[in-house]
């Protein structure tokens, strides 16, 4: 088995979790949605799979100038959130990738019942190996995902490769902090075998490497702290709400989020919102 | 699974254009002697899932 192979089969098996379109169906009826008349509000606290979910997709959207002409792609698009946000406030049409079966139907089935399967479509696949021509894309979009990538430099070649000449890469990521080590286990890691940090200098190394003109960066690593400490008080006061990641997780997301709580406060992870140009 | 919804969509090793056989449910690649499956409409694009064709195949 190569690598990559073997690093593939551990982060489907992180991320896979049986029967995923019934686990959250299930969730939404018990915090009282209908389920026949979803709307991606309703899924927001589930389906946003990343730092303060909605909000930071939001503000990555506006930074990186979407509008509905664009042909958007998200790689490791999750259950798909991100896209059918994207479909639903901006009209573009999103294409999501990921390397878990169960996101990838999750994805289409939410999708179908948003009504926005004319907007959105799923594919599964590598990020590393994308299955599209050149230059397919207006924009290239991910959240959340590169950490659990080992060769990077083929993953910003690829993301080059599939947009269009002068499109734009939105990125919003974990990157590792100035202080130490981050402390496992963590949402997108159990432990540090499929953990892929790169540092701020580095992700901007490997764009340059990769042909890409960064154009915007935010550091949104103290919004992302008052985000963590509200939701922990939250849920020290009322528990685990119906509908969170601890549902996509299962029972040691409780680890995992305290642990990612401490990894921001102590400066162990920062966060990047980058736009760069082809 | 509507033909339109494929059209850029390639062969993840060799970037090459798949031919989509509907009955089978398979995106095929013939130079590198894979074919893709497509489970409940959505296409699976690794390599490890695909099918090698055999020999005798188109």
């Amino acid at each position: 088995m190569s690598t990559q192979t073997h690093v593939n089969t551990a982060i489907q098996t992180h991320y896979t979790r049986e029967d995923l379109s019934e686990v959250i169906l299930a969730a939404l009826l018990k915090a009282g949605k209908d389920v026949n008349r979803l709307t991606p509000e309703d899924l927001a606290p589930i389906d946003q799979f990343h730092i303060r979910g909605r909000m930071a997709t939001l503000e990555l959207a506006r930074a990186a100038g979407l509008d509905a002409t664009h042909r958007v792609l998200d790689v490791g698009c999750g259950v798909g959130g991100t896209s059918r946000c994207l479909a639903t406030e901006f009209g573009c049409h999103v294409t999501g990738i990921d390397l878990t079966d169960e996101y990838c139907r999750a994805a289409k089935a939410l999708s179908a019942r948003t009504g926005l399967s004319h907007l959105v479509e799923y594919r599964q696949g590598d990020a590393t190996s994308l299955p599209f021509e050149d230059q397919s894309f207006d924009v290239v979009w991910t959240e959340h995902v590169a950490m659990n990538i080992p060769d990077k430099a083929r993953l910003y070649r690829e993301m080059h490769r599939v947009l269009k000449p002068g499109g734009t890469l939105a990125i919003y990521d974990i990157l590792a902090g100035p202080t130490g080590p981050v402390l496992f286990p963590v949402p997108w890691a159990r432990t540090p075998d499929t953990s892929f940090l790169v540092a701020p200098d580095e992700l901007r190394d490997l764009l340059g490497e990769a042909g890409f003109t960064v154009t915007d960066w935010s550091d949104t690593t103290e919004l992302a702290r008052t985000w963590f400490v509200a939701l922990a008080e939250k849920i020290r006061k009322e528990g685990f709400p119906p509908l969170g990641f601890h549902v996509l997780m299962g029972a040691d997301f409780q680890a995992m989020a305290q642990n990612q709580g401490r990894n921001l406060q102590e400066g162990r992870i920062v966060l990047g919102q980058v736009v760069a140009k082809k | 699974m509507d033909p339109r919804l494929l059209e850029i969509l390639v062969c993840p090793l060799c970037k090459g254009p798949l031919d989509y056989r509907k009955e089978a449910q398979e995106l095929v690649c013939k130079p590198c002697r894979l074919a893709y499956p497509i489970r409940d409409g959505i296409p699976v694009m690794l390599e490890d899932d695909a099918r090698a064709l055999g020999a005798e195949e188109e």
